[in-house]
């Protein structure tokens, strides 16, 4: 099951009432992590339900590990790790209970491998599942998602409740598992600094289009945030910049960081550094976007 | 759907000990003062056929029923697993009951067990009935709705009744459970028949509700 992209979303339309996915594409090359960012109510977690067939879609084509979902689910989710936004086991079972009935549903399930992270994540065996805290709760859909053949893993805000200590201790796992070439991740974070930690691409999703899906190398050479009083902004050629905030101070944008530098004299009082992701995405929601 | 099954059988276990100890109690209470098991059957029917209910209401609650689409299972498989249950349940305790019905109690008659099947079958025609809107609106609406279902009419009748008590004469009253009763008897053998032809009726419409619902 070798293939170029384990995940792709070839416009993916999806229509409520008072909101819509438009327009949905990107794709995920096998062997990365691809984090799927955006505000509260973006259309992240429609995104993903779509792509599980929760629900379904009105346009568009997803293909899964080299397959096309509409033929392929549910038989290749025997190669899928899901963890959402909440723990979905009933809250009386115990982890015993949740070894027991897996090995039942998963042809690949392997004990010895949820044993290993039950110890590694210090998650009691006997213990009901509703005593558990958030963290605990994360650990063990993370462990279950882990523990059969999954070759993608696919998270929504699966890190969101958990404490940093928790979270480095996550991301490890997942790079730990992206260390076979044939595994690849998709998760969508509100914590931008974690999935700057570890993605090799970034989607972003903002009122339910996507912005850009771009790798995160690139995104971090590309973009630059420059600060510049208004008459020096004005010098500058409209082409290289994406989006502004006015401030008191003067003028912060988000520009193509080449084309500033080599436009920026030695004697200007601006400055420009590169951007992060976070101040990418701020400014693209936030700020007043340059469309020239 | 072994693993889905099992699952069931463990949620349940842990919300089964109340009942079970209520059915005992009932039925030591029923061996102990007279020898008819009907109150005790009908009362073990109803526990055991809204067990199922049980376990859709954990599913819905902890996130299960959608966590569920991402198995290697495919949705036909919920409902299969909840039918397959919702009939076993009361089916195992009618054949426990006719069993300690002959060995324990004064003997088995055709006419207790004829009353035994028919509270399953009744029980039956209640999943049948509860099942699709369970699976269409969430347990809690169609348990309200269940209730509106069954106690609307029967308020309806005894009040009917009640108001009515002047003018319809008892041995009219009479009359009527009595031909109930002989058409009842009369056509016994079509009440499991009906019952398992509703429960599959009722599979395909929830299999078709499953099919469509958006998680």
């Amino acid at each position: 099951m070798n293939t170029e992209f384990a995940l792709e979303v070839s416009h993916l339309t999806k229509n409520y009432r008072d909101f819509s996915l438009n327009d949905v594409s990107f794709s995920l090359p096998t062997g990365c992590i691809m984090g799927f960012i955006g505000e509260n109510g973006a259309g992240k977690t429609t995104t993903i339900r779509s792509i599980l067939g929760m629900i379904q879609k009105k346009e568009g084509t997803i293909n899964i590990l080299g397959a096309s979902q509409n033929e392929c689910l549910p038989k290749i989710n025997e190669h899928l790790g899901i963890v959402l936004n909440e723990c979905t086991f009933p809250e009386t079972l115990t982890t015993s209970d949740v070894s027991t009935i897996m090995k039942h549903i998963y042809k690949t399930w392997n004990n010895t491998s949820f044993s290993n992270y039950m110890d590694r994540f210090a998650l009691p065996k006997k213990k009901k599942i509703k005593d558990f805290s958030t963290g605990m709760k994360t650990k063990l859909s993370i462990a279950a998602a882990l523990s059969h053949d999954s070759r993608l893993l696919i998270l929504d805000e699966a890190t969101s409740g958990l404490d940093p200590i928790a979270r480095e201790e996550i991301l490890d796992v997942f790079l730990e598992f992206i260390q076979d070439e044939n595994h690849s991740v998709f998760m969508s974070s509100h914590i931008v600094s974690d999935l700057e930690k570890i993605c090799d691409y970034i989607t972003f999703l903002h009122k339910g289009k996507i912005l850009f899906s771009e790798s995160k190398d690139v995104l971090l050479d590309s973009y630059g945030i420059y600060k510049c009083s208004k008459e020096e902004f004005d010098k500058l050629d409209a082409s290289c910049v994406k989006a502004i905030r006015e401030n008191k101070f003067g003028i912060e944008a988000l520009v193509s960081y080449n084309q500033v530098k080599r436009q920026m004299s030695a004697s200007s009082s601006s400055c420009m550094d590169r951007a992060s992701i976070e101040e990418i995405m701020l400014m693209l929601v936030k700020g007043k976007q340059c469309t020239a | 759907m072994k693993g889905l099954i099992i699952k069931d059988l463990i949620v349940l276990k842990g919300q089964a000990k109340i009942p079970l100890l209520i059915v005992a109690v009932y039925l030591c209470f029923t061996f102990f003062s007279n020898d008819d098991m009907t109150m005790y059957h009908s009362m073990g029917t109803m526990i055991f056929s809204v067990l199922v209910i049980t376990a859709l209401a954990f599913d819905e609650r902890s996130g299960w029923d959608k966590y569920s689409l991402t198995m290697p299972v495919g949705r036909n498989a919920q409902v299969y697993t909840k039918y397959l249950l919702s009939f076993l349940f009361p089916f195992i305790f009618l054949l426990f009951n006719l069993v300690v019905k002959q060995f324990l109690f004064h003997g088995l008659t055709i006419d207790t067990a004829k009353s035994m099947v028919l509270v399953t079958c009744i029980g039956v025609f209640y999943i049948a009935l509860v099942l699709p809107l369970a699976f269409l609106l969430g347990t809690e609406k169609s348990r309200l709705l269940m209730m509106l279902i069954i106690f609307v009419p029967a308020i309806a009748i005894f009040a009917y009744i009640k108001l009515a008590s002047g003018t319809i004469s008892s041995t009219a009253i009479t009359s009527i459970t009595t031909d109930f009763t002989n058409l009842f008897s009369k056509h016994f053998l079509f009440i499991p028949l009906v019952a398992i032809v509703m429960l599959l009726l009722s599979l395909l419409v929830s299999r078709g509700i499953y099919q469509r619902k958006e998680f």
